[in-house]
């Protein structure tokens, strides 16, 4: 239930406002400025590339149900909301969903996750004197990375109970079935962890909980690692692994320019990109840098007067605010404002 | 004269302390550089043939396989026994990576390819800057249009074998008739190869065919025999639905037996763990299409059930085969009912497109794929064009083949396509000609009254190994005869904080229970 649990909270967030295909593209983590910019006034940075690989007609399947059980009422043919009973269902059911950390951890679960599941094989058989396996992750990164790791590992005994201790230490904090999930997929000396299908036939699930489950463990996993400072050896696992706050990667190479000072006009030239792309990987960078300043781009006056539209309008959508102001601003600028407003917080109390 | 102590070599590299039956007489012969033809059963360590050559050889092994998933598999098993200095180079490796082992080949041994990437022109020249001590063709009845997994590509293999240098060739199968090792020396261009052929008879495995009215029925026989008989079992199905399906009602049924299914729709990492866990005793029973069992050497499968029977006898021994591989007593079984005839015949007129609809499926092949600007998958283009997967890449590769097609691109020459067209739409009239006759030929086992041992082999060998009891269902051996070796158990877990504890604390590693 975790995948309908998720696209309710989106729904019930976003309204008639966005088409459903803007959950799906945040659940997957789609690479564009509308999905960054949905994340960010929406606030459903939590769910932000959680299931990358989701596929749009299981997606389908998933909101068509949701349909026939009446917890979404269609709009049009790309819009739903969610109806009185389909908020009462996500009240009712304790879903968890605020465990998730997608915007902060969703690049780097798979590979922290295949890391440690792939040094739990490996010291579980070396501490019993076997050298010999078959590996369950197979990617050269990840091997590499084992390799280098369990060569500093002098007693393997000693590093299992550390991860022990911590895994413990931390599944304890978590529910049953949530621990339970994450220790029956472990593979250890002679012992294969289990696959999705049956994990989901042993609790009683549907695929997609088992999968969002997992990644939700993994999040929360890295999370308490990252806060506490008792957790040396996960430490050590994710201690590389940095999730950059800008999404696009092209956004972070506008950023370097705009730093050596250069105008928009001119990175566009330097990037062979249109004027307007740069103009999203500015709104993107207004998101994540509290020291942006719009001084260049948007008059105080301008900033004032494009605030007052939103407040007065109650909405985020770009065309009721562009009504209320002067015909010269544009676009670009009241994104600029919509997206500083969401970064300070101001906004939150608007709607 | 070699002078190796190749019992010694052997056990240094692979842990063996003998060779099995055919891979001494192949590996000195290989090593004297004479070309080998070797036809070995399934299970009987085929691939030790040239491995343990690679190492001893002074240049480097290339072996020609046509499936990635079994390349990635040896490999893997390689590496598992630290035996260094092999990659497989195939269309999975990312540009960057394939290029860092082509820039550095001299490092490696021996190197798995795909037939498709040693045509290309750059890995080409840079294998043949390398010494080529020995050129293994792996599956080389694919090289027959005879035999049951023809692929055009292997008919390049002769050329490309010329621009090494002629190395010696060592062609190994383990099903191939007398015409198809005919085939494999002319189609490689070397008549006089050693041939070296071992019966893929085995007397350990005992056939049943059982009549069966209905699917109903079927559930039955499988549900009393595996109550039974607690053995480590493989069931093989048409189609990956049916295998989930009934994985889950067996599981039902029988709650104290660990069942999984297993296809290839599955994500990679659920098929390598489901595969891991038989090999390690912790599943018992495997619902799987004919996906399963490429690489895997479990050497106490005891029951071979077939719910469907393949549409050709070749795949039907290959997976009988990997009953019993230790010798043991084993039972294939195979549950017939009229109806699955139908199933196989759309089975196989499904792997091809339909030579009647040829012109309407090449215009939508062209609109399509004119007008298409998108990164579209295979997937996506196959539904577009009305046809299932296997048919889109089988025309795919003919469009390539003749030149209509180059990545995503396509030529607009008219004439072109009619005389591809025309060409495609005669090789298909002739690979379902071959398909009907080799499913004529299984059905015809299946309904044999003759002894089935003596049936089934005959095309293959000349002479079987008589038996008298446990023989099959038609010498008086019935599903009530089946006596099998019980299997062990693994101990099951109950909460999460014991198993935790269990796995990594180890203080009580997975004790086995008789």
């Amino acid at each position: 239930m975790q995948l309908e649990g998720i696209i309710m909270t989106c729904s019930v967030a976003m309204r008639e406002h966005r088409s459903t295909s803007a959950i799906f593209n945040i659940m997957t983590g789609k690479k564009s400025i509308q999905t960054v910019q949905d994340v960010h006034i929406y606030q459903l940075g939590t769910f932000y590339g959680v299931y990358k690989e989701l596929q749009k007609y299981a997606f389908d399947q998933t909101v068509t149900t949701m349909m026939n059980n009446q917890w979404l009422r269609q709009i049009d043919a790309h819009t739903m909301t969610p109806t009185h009973l389909g908020e009462k269902w996500l009240q009712q059911t304790s879903l968890n969903l605020q465990h998730f950390n997608g915007l902060a951890y969703s690049n780097v679960e798979p590979v922290f996750s295949s890391r440690l599941l792939l040094l739990i094989q490996t010291l579980t058989n070396t501490a019993q004197g076997h050298y010999s396996f078959i590996p369950v992750e197979d990617d050269r990164y990840i091997t590499q990375w084992v390799k280098s790791v369990f060569k500093q590992i002098n007693k393997p005994h000693q590093a299992l109970k550390a991860i022990y201790d911590e895994l413990y230490d931390i599944l304890n904090t978590l529910t049953e079935l949530e621990a339970s999930l994450f220790v029956d997929r472990l593979t250890g000396y002679q012992h294969y962890g289990m696959s999705t299908p049956q994990l989901a036939h042993k609790y009683h699930l549907d695929i997609h909980t088992v999968k969002l489950l997992l990644k939700k463990v993994h999040h929360q996993i890295m999370r308490q690692v990252s806060e506490g400072h008792h957790y040396p050896t996960l430490s050590m696992i994710r201690a590389d692994l940095q999730q950059s706050n800008m999404i696009t990667q092209s956004a972070k190479q506008t950023y370097a320019l705009l730093k050596k000072q250069y105008t928009l006009e001119q990175i566009a030239l330097i990037r062979q990109l249109k004027l307007n792309t740069i103009y999203d990987h500015l709104v993107e960078i207004v998101y994540v840098d509290a020291n942006m300043s719009l001084e260049p781009y948007v008059s105080n006056q301008t900033e004032q007067e494009i605030i007052e539209a939103i407040y007065e309008t109650q909405s985020f959508r770009l065309k009721e605010i562009k009504q209320r102001v002067h015909s010269d601003v544009s676009y670009f600028q009241i994104r600029l404002v919509l997206a500083a407003l969401q970064r300070t917080g101001d906004i939150n109390g608007v709607l | 004269m070699v002078c190796f102590n190749l019992e010694q070599e052997l056990y240094t590299h692979f842990q063996y302390e003998t060779f099995r039956l055919g891979q001494k007489t192949i590996i000195e012969d290989v090593l004297n550089g004479e070309d080998v033809l070797g036809i070995l059963p399934t299970g009987s360590g085929k691939s030790v043939c040239y491995q343990l050559p690679a190492k001893l050889l002074p240049g480097l092994t290339i072996v020609v396989s046509p499936l990635i998933s079994l390349m990635t598999d040896q490999v893997k098993q390689l590496k598992a026994r630290h035996y260094t200095g092999v990659v497989a180079l195939n269309s999975f490796l990312s540009m960057k990576d394939r290029q860092a082992v082509l820039r550095n080949l001299s490092a490696y041994k021996l190197i798995y390819i795909s037939p498709e990437l040693l045509q290309q022109s750059h890995v080409l020249s840079m294998i043949q800057q390398q010494t080529i001590s020995l050129f293994v063709v792996d599956e080389a009845h694919c090289i027959s249009q005879w035999g049951h997994e023809f692929r055009p590509d292997y008919l390049k293999l002769s050329a490309i074998i010329a621009q090494l240098g002629h190395p010696p060739i060592l062609a190994l199968s383990a099903t191939a008739t007398p015409r198809v090792q005919e085939d494999i020396m002319a189609a490689l261009k070397r008549p006089h190869m050693m041939r070296h052929i071992f019966p893929m008879d085995r007397e350990n495995i005992a056939f049943i065919v059982e009549e069966t009215e209905n699917p109903q029925d079927k559930l039955e026989i499988m549900t009393s025999l595996l109550a039974k008989h607690h053995v480590p079992t493989i069931i093989y199905f048409s189609s990956r639905q049916l295998a989930e399906q009934l994985a889950i009602t067996l599981s039902q049924k029988l709650p104290d037996r660990r069942i999984a299914y297993y296809h290839g729709g599955m994500e990679q990492t659920d098929r390598l763990l489901i595969q891991q866990q038989y090999m390690t005793d912790q599943v018992d029973v495997i619902c799987c299409t004919s996906a399963f069992g490429m690489g895997i050497d479990k050497s106490n499968i005891r029951l071979v059930i077939h719910y469907h029977f393949p549409t050709e006898l070749e795949s039907y021994i290959q997976e009988v085969g990997r009953a019993g591989r230790d010798g043991e007593h084993s039972v294939a079984l195979l549950l017939f009912s009229e109806a699955d005839i139908m199933i196989s015949e759309n089975l196989i007129t499904r792997e091809l497109p339909d030579e009647a609809n040829l012109e309407g499926i090449f215009q939508r092949i062209k609109q399509i794929l004119q007008t298409n600007d998108r990164e579209s998958s295979d997937e996506e283009i196959a539904a577009l064009i009305n046809l299932n997967e296997i048919q889109w890449r089988y025309l795919k590769h003919q469009l390539i083949k003749h030149d209509i097609m180059n990545g995503k691109q396509v030529v607009c020459d008219d004439m072109k396509w009619e005389r591809a067209r025309e060409d495609i739409r005669a090789h298909i009239v002739e690979r379902m000609f071959i398909k009907r006759r080799q499913l004529r030929k299984m059905i015809a086992w299946i309904r044999e009254s003759d002894c089935l041992r003596r049936q089934l082999y005959k095309h293959f060998q000349d002479g079987y190994t008589e038996k008298h009891a446990e023989c099959c269902s038609n010498c008086g051996y019935t599903i009530r005869d089946v006596q099998l070796k019980a299997q062990i158990l693994e101990q099951q877990n109950n909460n999460w904080q014991d198993h935790l504890k269990k796995l990594l604390l180890q203080d009580n590693v997975y004790a086995k229970t008789e």
